[in-house]
């Protein structure tokens, strides 16, 4: 795979996310998720684009589960990510974190 | 079953194109659907649409993307090869796709102005077409519509074509005919319920027991009415609307027992309709049926039609083989039943058409109106895209020397306005789908189903179709000037030109059409402005300021004349001393709200005839009525106290009906009967004692009816209006006013408003065509007006050069001026001079809806021609001042 590209800020979001919700994770999840833990407005478009994205990047993999009759019949399609998506991860957080050091009196809430 | 729109869903499917994203896409977008449509499924469904267009445009962009980037990336590496060879030919659509939207965007000013223009005439198009289509295409929501007629009695003398039938006449027709497969009757009328909280006053139909099987209609719980609903002595039972039970019965479920109280008789409810049954012929509204046995003696009288007759043809007859036998059927009911039914014709109209009757001209004439304004923003892109041709023609012509031929080249700028023309499309259904509230809105109440209106298939599919005839429209003549190039002419013409080429003079003959189309959409809406300034001129026979009226409905239809009248008569006194109550009366009914019919028979002369007996509109008012209303007494004299239960009948008539029933003689000391009812087999005698100026009934833009009236201590009735005028404004007495009544009676029920907002609802009816035409207009002119200056901004760009010439040759600023502003001015007189001859013609269709004016108006004529002029006139104004303030040094630099 070779070097990794930095994440986006929103890519980081929606990876944790799914992190966060586990098994549970589909595209109508992974977005209220983003809107409760952000208190951001999530658009359809910017959550499903992105997830197509990650994907061809090969941070995340998804699989489609069972049909579902609340869902007119169409399957979900659940979302992990992947161990590539996880060291992105990593690195982004080390990088943040070298950055953010030695700031916190800048920074931090009063 | 809650579903989203199929039409989105399929959308995605064709946006989304990995199978696995679009499973999730659908399926996460269904949930969530499903989840708002619990809530509302109408916001559900305008959420749904928007998802869809946002994420099917954002999925279509990045497709194109891709694929651009991949072809760009494959011709860097080979762009050694022909092209024929490099783009396998199914994508050459793509291509000219990616290339006109390439070249679209490089042009962002041009590409804004000509999407806003067919933007705004598409959606005005398609908000037009989908009242259209709610009212008239929509079938009714009936079983098998199609087959559904309305059979009317005719009378040939009073040239009657829509007559009610007797139910009598409605047994004939059904043993007598064949043409159907069942006919049924009802008729609108009115319930004051009670025992239910207030009184209230319901719209209400009375059905033969055939009506709801005919129709289709399962109910929702219980049974409809049933052969024996009808019979002679049978029950009190009724059927309610849904809506009507969710009100009335709230929790409860149904047994079949449960009653509700009609004028003071009870009613067992046997029936709930489905939540969907609306019978849009005068009882669209009902709430509560009842059978036609209600007062069987009457009802079954030969010689009182009311029913309104439905039938369902049978397999395979049309109206008209329906119409023949109707009309052999009623020949012999003449001979049989001359009595009644000598001179009666049938007259068999399918129930579509007679829902539709009467706005049926006028929604079509909306949609020719508003189809002038789409052509006239079709003229002007065209313009704007013969002009961006010209421009653009060394561009075509460089390409043509390079090998394209002539197709691709005609398919490129087709292309191109395809696109143009779909972006228009899309932005008028967003235009419709934000203004179809307010249109709705000022569509008057008279014209049918309104509830129907919204945004379906058809609108859709018209909205598509509208956009793609406009492409096709606009882009037909560029493509093929475009096409017609050669190098040599392109290539000089770009670095020079002249006025008077081939090109500008179709340019001109566009721009003269458009000031024609505009003129005539100017003299209709000036006429109907006209029109509804001659209304506004109409004395209504009452002063409406400072008023406020309430009308009060009881379920005192049992209750003794006294008592009812000295009910009313303490409302009055009590009401007039509220202070700043100048002076209160009551009336059966307020002026512009029509009120009971009545005929009367003159003590002077015999009987007369069934049917002939004179006709008029009724009312029963306290001795105040007049003077609270300001309707002048013209002779005799007022009502008084004096004019009691016991005294002598004493009447009033008004002007129209003194000089219609008593022509060259004076109605005073006259003596008449009037019958209300028509059971009222004996009525009372009563005098005229006074004439009244007359008071529209409904419209100010209809005659008066003949109208009598008479004291309310003679005659009562359970329903009364009343009205006070008030110092200030009429509003802040409603609530001192409900609280006084409050205290009198817990057993009516008050409706208020002020007589300028009745003065106001009583013009609904012309107010809606109005403003729409008014608003086409301004649209047309406005369209025109930029038309006009596109043509000449172009053609002074153009010009710079002769100009340059012309005033290094000592032309001064004002004959440049002189030059220029001819050109505009020539072309406007031409196009106003074919508008006028146009319009004479064409305005003849408003002839029925207009109101003490010709379609001919020389005022409006003259008016709109100036108000053309002086449009176009600001429209020359700023590229003529261009041309005069051209520096001969820097126009002729250019060289």
């Amino acid at each position: 795979m070779g070097e990794i590209k930095f994440l986006g800020e929103f890519e980081q979001m929606v990876l944790l996310a799914i992190l966060h919700l586990g098994d549970g994770a589909y595209g109508l999840t992974i977005r209220r998720e983003l809107e409760k833990k952000t208190g951001r407005k999530v658009t359809h478009g910017a959550a499903y684009i992105t997830l197509d994205r990650l994907e061809k990047k090969d941070l995340l993999s998804s699989e489609l589960g069972d049909p579902t009759p609340g869902r007119g019949g169409r399957a979900k399609r659940y979302f992990h990510v992947t161990p590539v998506g996880i060291t992105a991860l990593r690195e982004s957080r080390k990088a943040l974190q070298n950055l953010w050091g030695g700031l916190e009196a800048v920074l931090e809430d009063s | 079953m809650i579903r989203p729109p199929w039409l989105a869903q399929l959308a995605i499917r064709i946006f989304v194109s990995d199978a696995k994203a679009r499973e999730g896409l659908i399926g996460d977008l269904y949930e969530e659907y499903r989840e708002l449509a619990v809530r509302s499924r109408v916001a559900a469904w305008r959420w749904y649409w928007v998802k869809t267009i946002q994420l099917s445009s954002l999925y279509g962009i990045e497709r194109l993307l891709i694929r651009k980037s991949r072809s760009s990336s494959a011709s860097t590496s080979m762009s050694i090869l022909p092209s024929k060879q490099r783009e396998p030919s199914m994508s050459t659509l793509l291509n000219d796709v990616q290339y006109a939207i390439r070249a679209l965007r490089k042009q962002p000013g041009f590409t804004f102005i000509v999407v806003l223009t067919l933007g705004l005439g598409i959606g005005a198009n398609t908000a037009i077409f989908s009242v259209l289509n709610g009212v008239l295409l929509r079938p009714l929501p009936f079983e098998d519509p199609g087959r559904l007629v309305v059979a009317w009695e005719t009378y040939r003398p009073r040239e009657i074509m829509e007559g009610s039938v007797s139910y009598p006449n409605l047994e004939e027709w059904q043993t007598r005919t064949s043409v159907f497969e069942s006919l049924a009757g009802f008729h609108p009328e009115r319930h004051t319920v009670t025992g239910m909280g207030l009184p209230e006053r319901v719209i209400a139909g009375r059905a033969t027991h055939g009506l709801f099987p005919l129709l289709g209609v399962v109910p929702a719980m219980g049974r409809t009415f049933l052969p024996d609903d009808d019979a002679e002595g049978a029950e009190n039972v009724a059927m309610v609307s849904y809506q009507f039970w969710l009100n009335h019965f709230p929790g409860e479920r149904f047994s079949g027992d449960q009653t509700v109280t009609l004028d003071e008789k009870n009613f067992t409810v046997v029936g709930v309709l489905p939540e969907d049954f609306r019978l849009p012929l005068f009882v669209a509204d009902a709430q509560v049926w009842t059978p036609a046995a209600l007062d069987w003696v009457s009802f079954y009288h030969r010689e009182w039609p009311r029913l309104i007759v439905l039938g369902r043809l049978a397999q395979d007859v049309t109206v008209e083989m329906a119409q023949a036998e109707m009309e052999q059927v009623a020949l012999q009911l003449e001979t049989d039943f001359p009595e009644t039914n000598e001179e009666h014709g049938a007259n068999v109209v399918a129930l579509q058409k007679q829902v539709a009757a009467d706005s049926e001209q006028l929604l079509w004439l909306l949609l020719g109106a508003v189809g002038l304004v789409l052509l006239i923003a079709c003229v002007n892109v065209t313009n704007l895209l013969l002009a961006r041709g010209a421009d653009r023609a060394r561009e075509m012509g460089i390409r043509a020397a390079l090998g394209a031929d002539r197709v691709r080249v005609v398919r490129q700028v087709l292309t191109e306005s395809t696109i143009l023309g779909l972006l228009g499309g899309m932005l008028a259904i967003l235009l419709v789908f934000a203004t179809i509230g307010s249109l709705v809105a000022l569509i008057p109440p008279g014209i049918p189903r309104l509830d129907e209106i919204g945004v379906d298939w058809r609108v859709l599919g018209f909205a598509l179709f509208v956009s793609l005839s406009a492409s096709l429209l606009v882009g037909v003549v560029p493509a093929l000037r475009g096409s017609r190039n050669d190098l040599q002419s392109s290539l000089r013409e770009a670095q020079r030109s002249t006025a008077g080429t081939s090109r500008q003079r179709f340019r001109r003959t566009l721009v003269a059409t458009e000031v024609a189309l505009a003129l005539v959409l100017l003299v209709g809406g000036g006429l109907l402005v006209r029109s509804f300034g001659e209304m506004l001129r109409v004395n209504p026979g009452f002063h409406p300021d400072n008023v406020l009226t309430f009308q009060m409905a009881t379920g005192w239809s049992e209750m003794e004349v006294n008592q009812r009248a000295a009910f009313y008569n303490e409302v009055v006194e009590r009401v007039a001393g509220l202070p700043g109550v100048e002076i209160a009366g009551g009336g059966t009914a307020m002026p512009l709200r029509g009120g009971f019919r009545a005929t009367f028979a003159r003590d002077d002369r015999p009987e007369p005839e069934r049917g002939e007996a004179p006709a008029v509109r009724y009312f029963s008012v306290t001795p105040t009525y007049f003077d609270a209303l300001q309707i002048p007494l013209l002779r005799g004299r007022p009502f008084n106290s004096l004019d009691a239960r016991d005294a002598p009948g004493v009447i009033i008539v008004n002007e129209t009906a003194a000089s219609h029933y008593w022509p060259g003689e004076d109605p005073i000391g006259k003596r008449i009967r009037p019958r209300v009812d028509i059971t009222d087999a004996d009525p009372d005698v009563f005098e005229i004692v006074g004439i009244v100026g007359d008071v529209k009934d409904f419209r100010l833009d209809v005659e008066t009816t003949p109208t009598i009236y008479v004291p309310c201590m003679q005659q009562t009735w359970p329903t009364m209006g009343f009205a006070l005028r008030t110092a200030g404004d009429p509003t802040a007495f409603i609530g001192p006013v409900r609280n006084l009544l409050a205290e009198m009676t817990q057993e009516a029920t008050f409706q208020f408003s002020t007589l300028d907002q009745t003065l106001e609802r009583s013009m609904i009816e012309r107010r809606f065509p109005t403003v729409l035409l008014s608003l086409f207009a301004a649209l047309a002119l406005g369209l025109a007006a930029v038309g006009i200056y596109g043509l000449l901004a172009y053609s002074v760009a153009q010009r710079t050069h002769e100009i340059g010439v012309r005033m290094a040759l000592g032309a001064r600023a004002p004959g440049v001026f002189a030059l220029v502003l001819k050109e505009g001015v020539a072309l406007v007189v031409v196009g106003m001079a074919v508008g006028i001859g146009v319009a004479v013609a064409a305005t003849r269709v408003l002839s029925g809806i207009l109101f003490n004016v010709t379609a001919t108006d020389p005022l409006t004529f003259v008016a709109v021609s100036v108000l053309l002029l002086l449009a176009a006139f600001v429209a020359c104004l700023l590229p003529t001042r261009r041309a005069t303030r051209v520096d001969p040094l820097i126009a002729l630099r250019n060289e």
